[in-house]
């Protein structure tokens, strides 16, 4: 019977996956994200007179020296505005989505139980979290290699490692951002049982990361600050030292399980609830 | 049939989350119980500590009254890199810092700051100063402390014969926590209040507190580890203040030696490199610069100290905006581009708001303009003069007045 279980909630997962990214929309959000280091990396080449230290983006002076600098001015732009918009739309269609098109009766009939579907689409939007952080990365470092000189890559602080070592950040940093997105995701999640109108959860979940943002830059409300899941987003540059500084992974880890906690329960309540309708 | 308990979950996880938060720091608030310590044993504990190696995260933070300007940069950035702003911006707001310690001759301290970090590495005689965002390494050589300790000696022995009182020297970490009490006893009472519990170590609590009703500084609080003897946090309470006016701290501490690649720095490619200016060159330097703006007599030109312990004023004379590389407006006003170094190639819009910043800063009392902090006051008066110290404004302005 158990075994049963783990092979259905596999055969879910592996399905809501295919559906996910057999979406038009899907890959149109992870080719707008591709777009973003493309755009930053053509922009300095063409602007050949360099820009002035200290102007812009983070990193974005290096790039002329290091290719391999896009992916990272690329992540800082992407992190507060892009990356939160693409995953509200994931998330904040998981439940909705298929209430609104009249889909989520017919799962539930389907013997995978309520959590289960919860768990299932979950896992989806964390699956798309990471893809989209990747996407972001590896088109950085493959823009930047064609556009410009590649070679060790100086850290922040001072020191240089090789190329091998530079992408093992690269992954830890990626996997870093997925996991700065996993509480949002949960936000998501829960706001998408609310409806059965997706774009309602989608704005509302980019609504939420952007307010996370503007209370996180007042100083009245620093006592605040730490509780916020954004808090740890740009926390990223700690992968990014030598020795790497791994209090701010460990923090954000603790912050958005605490989340996925809060959220999970919450869409459970919702979820187990609710009377379905459509 | 009632599903109502399915919301239960939703109402127990942030319960459990409060919970283990507050639950978390009141454990870490615990006092722990040490044997008791005099303030000499305590002191000559700190002194034995000096050759240890540990590394860890320190926090500080500041609250002396001026405006933060960390929030007036733009995300990701940290302001400007000419000195006095950096300096400034040190002294707002909060910072976090790795350090590593091997000894007395490596160390390493990393300010993180987000996507940046700042350097400072000590390897022997070789000292590196590494700012990311600017990509500018400056390395310095440090004189040899083997030569500068026998010199030292060979000028004490020397000195010795001449004076017989000098020849009972304290030596012993115990004699110069003997002679530290003694020559600290009169301004000041030195007291063990206690223990306290320091990034998960168990600390004594040695506290300094003027006995001196004009300086701004109520007390200073340290803690020293109860195994090794090395101070893990530092507060200076203003006075008449509840919170800190400054504090540095351990917030996770190792006493194992750190890897020795850490002390290893070699400049990146492509990075402004520049050599610092040894001692020597540097005394050269600013008499050439003395001599260029025709300095008055040799007297005034040395920095004159008023009152003694810890309301001590520094006064230095007229014209020192000039010495330090700055254009000299002698009887006008002591204008911002005096006081701050200003340097070709230097951003116009991060000058005129680091300016902007200075001049919030700066108030206008009689005499000049003065730079009130929690604990210190700094006055700049109309003919040039500086005057300095942990004291109120208005006793630097009569003291201007002498």
């Amino acid at each position: 019977m158990l075994q049963a279980d783990r092979s259905l909630g596999l055969t879910l997962v592996v399905s809501e996956i295919t559906v996910l990214f057999r979406r038009l929309r899907t890959w149109a959000m992870i080719g707008a994200l591709a777009l973003i280091p493309i755009l930053i990396a053509v922009v300095v080449r063409v602007s050949s007179d360099g820009a002035a230290s200290g102007r812009g983006p983070a990193f974005l002076d290096s790039i002329t020296q290091n290719g391999l600098f896009v992916s990272l001015t690329a992540l800082t732009v992407a992190i507060p505005l892009f990356l939160p918009l693409t995953i509200g739309v994931v998330a904040g269609d998981t439940i909705a989505g298929e209430a609104n098109l009249g889909t989520l009766r017919y799962l539930l009939v389907a013997p995978a139980g309520r959590v289960r579907l919860l768990l299932v689409k979950y896992a989806g939007a964390a699956l798309f979290c990471f893809v989209a952080t990747l996407t972001v990365v590896v088109t950085g470092a493959v823009i930047g290699a064609l556009l410009f000189p590649v070679g060790p890559v100086t850290l922040l602080s001072g020191d240089t490692v090789g190329i091998p070592g530079y992408f093992g950040r690269l992954l830890l940093l990626a996997l870093y951002v997925t996991v700065s997105l996993m509480g949002l995701s949960a936000i998501g999640l829960f706001i998408s049982t609310l409806t059965t109108i997706p774009v309602g959860a989608m704005a509302a979940t980019a609504a939420l990361a952007a307010v996370s943002q503007i209370l996180g830059a007042l100083p009245q409300l620093e006592w605040l600050h730490p509780w916020l899941f954004t808090h740890y987003w740009l926390g990223f540059g700690d992968l990014l030292r030598q020795p790497i500084v791994w209090n701010s992974f460990a923090d954000n880890v603790l912050l958005q399980l605490g989340y996925i906690a809060v959220f999970g329960a919450l869409a459970y309540g919702r979820f187990s609830t609710k009377d379905i309708l459509s | 049939m009632n599903k109502n308990w399915r919301w239960l979950p939703a109402g127990i996880v942030p319960v459990v989350i409060v919970t283990a938060a507050v639950s978390g720091s009141a454990v870490a608030e615990a006092q722990p119980q040490l044997p008791e310590k005099t303030a000499q044993e305590l002191l000559e504990f700190v002194a034995t500590s000096a050759d240890d190696a540990y590394s860890g995260t320190v926090e500080q933070s500041s609250n002396l009254g001026l405006p933060d300007i960390s929030m007036a940069t733009p995300p990701g950035r940290t302001s400007s890199s000419d000195p006095t702003s950096t300096a400034l911006e040190l002294l707002t707001g909060e910072h976090t810092a790795q350090v590593y310690v091997d000894g007395t001759e490596k160390a390493r301290v990393q300010v993180l700051d987000q996507l940046a970090q700042r350097d400072v590495v000590v390897n022997g005689n070789d000292a590196w100063y590494y700012d990311s965002e600017s990509n500018e390494a400056v390395h310095a050589a440090l004189p040899d402390k083997q030569t500068v300790k026998a010199d030292l000696e060979a000028k004490l022995q020397e000195k010795a014969a001449e004076y017989p009182e000098l020849q009972d020297l304290p030596r012993t970490p115990a004699e110069v926590a003997e002679v530290f009490l003694a020559r600290i006893d009169p301004s000041t009472e030195v007291t063990v209040e206690g223990t306290s519990r320091v990034a998960g170590r168990s600390a004594y609590e040695l506290v300094l507190t003027p006995e001196d009703s004009a300086t701004l500084v109520g007390s200073v609080s340290v803690s020293v580890d109860s195994e090794t003897g090395v101070p893990l946090n530092v507060t200076v309470l203003a006075k008449g203040q509840e919170e800190a006016a400054f504090s540095a701290g351990f917030s996770s501490v190792d006493f194992s030696t750190p890897d020795a690649d850490i002390f290893a720095f070699t400049p990146p490619a492509g990075a402004t490199v520049t050599e610092a200016p040894t001692a020597d060159e540097v005394k050269a330097e600013l008499e050439a610069r003395q001599e260029l703006h025709q300095a008055p007599a040799e007297a005034q030109q040395q920095p004159t100290v008023i009152g003694e312990g810890w309301s001590t004023i520094v006064k230095l004379p007229a014209g020192t905006a000039g010495t330090l590389g700055m254009n000299p407006s002698a009887g006008q006003a002591a204008g911002m581009g005096e006081i701050m170094e200003i340097k070709p190639g230097m951003d116009p819009e991060e000058v005129a708001g680091a300016q902007a910043m200075l001049e919030q800063a700066l108030t206008e009392v009689d005499g000049g303009q003065a730079l009130q902090t929690s604990l210190v006051s700094v006055l700049i008066t109309d003919d040039g003069r500086i005057l300095a110290g942990a004291v109120g404004v208005d006793q630097l302005v009569a003291a201007s007045r002498q």
